[in-house]
């Protein structure tokens, strides 16, 4: 079985699980998984957002002090 | 998850005289008490980890997929758990793990737009053995009667329309 993650109208993800067994997913499970999938879609969303806005900072950081670098190294051949 | 409750709940499961509401109620109260425990993580890792190993006892599947779109770039970061020896085998799982995809025009953005969640049955992965896609036939080799990848397959062949 199979359902997207939306937090309001924005799909965030999907997940999906698989089996290896005939109807080992009944009706009352797809039921029970869209209720879970509706209350954690938006913990999934917020700490995602949280790792993408570390892993921006960490770029600019980074991009930061190449540019520092590049200036000081211009600077003293100057 | 409050190991009497997995306890009880796996034993009414493989009980033939199980009650249906009572495996259901359990299951509801599974799976609010590991939605209360995810607020509490941060760390995006542990949260899929702790999602996968906790939805495994409640509803006993054999291979998870979990994928996230990128705000910005419009990416999907997949993630699997479970995954069985031989899908790791695999060269098209091997290629799908951990990698970014892009979301415009792929099956994943067919999954997004889907209304509800869809049961995947064995008459329909019956019928996608027929679309003879690599992915599908990949599925249908190892023996999985669901999987995420079948479903633009399906959307295209007209079995989703109700």
């Amino acid at each position: 079985m199979v359902a997207p993650l939306r937090v309001g109208t924005e799909s965030i993800g999907f997940l999906n699980l698989a089996s290896k067994h005939l109807h080992n997913f009944t009706e009352q499970d797809v039921v029970l998984f869209a209720d879970f999938l509706q209350q954690c879609s938006v913990v999934v969303r917020n700490v995602f957002v949280i790792e993408q806005l570390h892993s921006r900072n960490n770029e600019f950081h980074l991009q930061t002090q190449l540019h520092t670098a590049l200036f000081t190294a211009q600077t003293q051949q100057e | 998850m409050n190991p009497s409750i997995l306890g009880i709940m796996q034993h009414l499961q493989n009980t033939e005289h199980s009650l249906p509401e009572q495996v259901y109620n359990l299951k509801a109260k599974a799976l609010r008490d590991l939605s209360a425990a995810l607020i509490t993580i941060g760390n995006r890792d542990e949260l899929v980890q702790t999602i996968f190993e906790r939805l495994k006892p409640i509803f006993r599947y054999d291979a998870a997929i979990l994928g996230v779109v990128e705000t910005v770039t419009q990416l999907v970061t997949v993630f699997a758990h479970d995954f069985l020896p031989e899908m790791l085998r695999s060269a098209f799982f091997q290629r799908m793990l951990r990698r970014k995809f892009p979301l415009q025009g792929t099956p994943f953005e067919v999954l997004l737009q889907q209304p509800a969640p869809l049961l995947v049955t064995p008459e329909m992965a019956e019928e996608l053995l027929g679309v003879r896609t690599s992915r599908s036939r990949c599925c249908v080799a190892l023996g999985l009667s669901s999987a995420s990848w079948s479903l633009p397959c399906a959307w295209g062949r007209n079995l989703l329309v109700s």
